[in-house]
C-alpha cells in the first residue's frame, strides 16, 4: 500500500490523478460554500447577523495591513500553543511511560491523574494566574496543563498495549530490561503519543484562546473578544476563520511529520 | 497446569511436543524459553546450567502473526534486532543478516515492513530473526497453524532443511498430528490437561523427506491419532460433553 517503488508508474500515475480529482471536489466544495455565503445566507440573515465572506476579506486586510496586528497576533496565539504543547507532551511521555512500565507509579499517580484530568484547563485560568503572573507563564501553564494529561494517559495506554509477545521475543533476542525499554517499548508507544498529541492539539487550541479572551491584551482569543467593543462584527470573523486555518496548518503538519520521520512508526494510524 | 513432566531432548535433534489444545505444550515451551518460571521442577541445559530467564541461546518463534515481529522494522532490521543488542559491530552485522535472510529465501524483501508481508513470509522472518543469533535451541510455538495448507506444506519442508543444514536442536509445539510426524525424529503426546504429563514418546524412524502415504507413516498415523483421541475424548467428558 505505501511502497511506491514496488508499484508501476502506471499506478503512481493513476492514483495522482485520482488524488487530484479529489483534491479537486474539496476546493469545488469549499468555493460553492462560500459563494452560498455571500449570495444568499447574508442576503437571508442580514450582514450584522452574518457579515458576507467579501466583508471579513476587507476586515482581513485592515488588520494585516493597517492595523498591522493580525500576523502578530497570530503568532502570539501560536507562540503559546506551541511552546506549552511540546513542553506539555514531553511531561506527558515522560510519566506516561513511566506509568506504563510500573505498577508502583501507577499506583501512586492513577488517583491524581484521573481526577485532574477532569478539571478543563480554564477552569484553573484564575488559580494560575495567581500562581504564575498575568504573562504569558500562566498561559503557557495552562497549556502544559491541557495537553500533558491527554498525552500521559494515551502514552501510558499503548505501553499497556504492548504484545507480551513482542517482549518474550526480544528478551530470547538477548535484549537486556533497559533494551527492552528504548528498543520496543517505546516504538511500540510512539503511534499512541503521536495520536495523543494530536488531539492534545486541539484543545491547546481551545485552551488559548479562552485564556486571552478573558486575560490577555493580544493574541486571537483577545482579537475575537474584543472586535465586539468597537463593532468590528467582520474582526470577529477574521479571528475565528484565522483559527480555523491555524490550526488545520498545524494538524497537516502534525500528519506531514507522521508520514515522514514518523513513518515506520504510525504507519498504522497514520492514514486518516 | 503440567504435571510431572519428564524428558530429555538431545543435542541437534528435532523433538515434536504433541497434544490436544489445552493440554499445556505451549506452556511448556515458555518454561523452556524461560518466559515464566516453574512452581516446581526444574530444566536444565546440556552445560547443566539452570533454565531461569529468556535467553539468545533458545530463540523462540511464536504462532502469531502481526504481533510477534517489529513492525517499525523492516525485514533486516528485524532479523538484525538480537546482534544488535549484542552490539555486534555493523560490517558483520550486515554479513549475518543477508546470510540469514538468504537461508529463509527473503531475498528481495528487505526492506519491506512486516505488514507488507504474507503470513508465511512473516513467519520466515522469524526464524531468520531467531537464526541471526546463532542459539543452540530453536522454540517454535506452532509457528505454522496460522498459515493456509499449501504455504504450511511448504514451510514443513524447508524447515526439515533447515533444520538438517543448520545442526541446531529444535523443539516444535503442534497439534498437527500429520505435521508431527512428517517432521519430528521424536514425537511427544502429551496427556489432556490440566495436570498434564508426557504420555508417550514415539520414535520416528521413518527418512527424510517423508512421504505422507506411506504405509509406515499411515500406520503411526493411526497410532498416535488414537492416542490423542483418547485424551480428547477424556477431557471432553471431564467438561460435560
Amino acid at each position: 500500500m505505501q511502497d511506491a517503488k514496488s508499484r508501476g508508474i502506471m499506478t503512481n500515475l493513476h492514483r495522482l490523478k485520482a488524488g487530484m480529482k479529489y483534491r479537486l471536489i474539496s476546493i469545488l466544495s469549499v468555493a460553492a460554500f462560500v459563494l452560498l455565503w455571500q449570495f444568499v445566507l447574508t442576503p437571508v440573515f442580514g450582514t450584522i447577523f452574518l457579515p458576507p465572506p467579501s466583508a471579513i476579506l476587507r476586515g482581513a486586510a485592515e488588520l494585516l495591513f493597517e492595523r498591522k496586528i493580525l500576523l502578530s497576533y497570530c503568532l502570539v496565539s501560536l507562540n503559546r500553543v506551541m511552546t506549552g504543547w511540546i513542553i506539555g507532551s514531553v511531561i506527558g511521555v515522560i510519566v506516561g511511560l513511566l506509568i506504563g512500565n510500573s505498577r508502583v507509579i501507577k499506583s501512586a499517580a492513577d488517583p491524581f491523574i484521573h481526577f485532574l484530568s477532569f478539571i478543563p484547563a480554564i477552569a484553573l485560568l484564575t488559580v494560575f494566574m495567581i500562581w504564575f503572573g498575568v504573562g504569558e507563564l500562566s498561559k503557557i501553564m495552562l497549556i502544559i496543563f491541557a495537553t500533558g494529561f491527554t498525552v500521559m494517559i494515551n502514552t501510558a495506554t499503548g505501553v499497556g498495549a504492548i504484545e507480551e509477545e513482542k517482549i518474550q521475543a526480544a528478551r530470547s533476542l538477548g535484549a537486556s530490561s533497559l533494551q527492552v525499554f528504548f528498543h520496543v517499548t517505546i516504538p511500540a508507544t510512539v503511534p499512541y503519543i503521536y495520536v495523543g498529541m494530536r488531539l492534545a492539539m486541539r484543545s491547546s487550541f481551545l485552551v488559548i484562546i479562552a485564556a486571552e479572551m478573558l486575560a490577555a491584551s493580544s493574541g486571537i482569543g483577545y482579537l475575537i473578544w474584543n472586535s465586539r467593543l468597537f463593532f468590528k462584527i467582520n474582526w470577529m470573523y477574521v479571528g475565528i476563520i484565522m483559527l480555523g486555518l491555524l490550526g488545520f496548518v498545524a494538524d497537516r503538519l502534525w500528519r506531514k511529520i507522521g508520514n515522514t520521520v514518523l513513518r515506520r512508526y504510525v504507519r498504522e494510524v497514520g492514514r486518516y | 497446569m503440567l504435571d510431572s513432566v519428564t524428558f530429555t531432548v538431545q543435542r541437534g535433534e528435532f523433538f515434536i511436543l504433541l497434544g490436544p489444545s489445552g493440554c499445556g505444550k505451549s506452556t511448556l515451551l515458555k518454561l523452556i524459553a524461560g518466559f515464566i518460571t516453574p512452581t516446581a521442577g526444574r530444566i536444565v541445559k546440556g552445560s547443566g546450567e539452570e533454565v531461569s530467564r529468556p535467553g539468545r541461546d533458545r530463540g523462540m518463534v511464536f504462532q502469531s502473526l502481526g504481533t510477534s515481529l517489529f513492525p517499525w522494522l523492516n525485514v533486516r532490521e528485524n532479523v538484525e534486532f538480537g546482534l544488535r543488542m549484542a552490539h555486534v559491530p555493523k560490517n558483520r552485522r550486515r554479513a549475518i543478516v543477508e546470510a540469514c535472510i538468504a537461508k529463509v529465501g527473503l531475498v528481495g524483501h528487505e526492506r519491506k515492513y512486516p505488514s507488507e508481508l504474507s503470513g508465511g513470509m512473516q513467519q520466515r522472518v522469524q526464524i531468520a530473526r531467531v537464526l541471526a543469533t546463532d542459539p543452540e535451541i530453536l522454540l517454535m510455538d506452532e509457528p505454522f497453524a496460522a498459515l493456509d495448507a499449501q504455504t504450511r506444506k511448504i514451510m514443513q519442508k524447508e524447515l526439515v532443511k533447515l533444520w538438517k543444514e543448520e545442526g541446531k536442536t529444535f523443539i516444535f509445539v503442534t497439534h498437527d498430528i500429520r505435521e508431527a510426524i512428517g517432521m519430528g525424529q521424536r514425537v511427544a503426546v502429551m496427556t489432556a490437561g490440566p495436570g498434564s504429563r508426557i504420555k508417550r514418546i514415539y520414535e520416528i524412524a521413518l527418512p527424510y523427506p517423508r512421504d505422507e502415504t506411506a504405509l509406515d507413516f499411515v500406520s503411526l498415523f493411526k497410532r498416535v491419532e488414537q492416542d490423542i483421541e483418547e485424551e480428547v475424548c477424556k477431557m471432553l467428558s471431564r467438561e460435560g460433553l
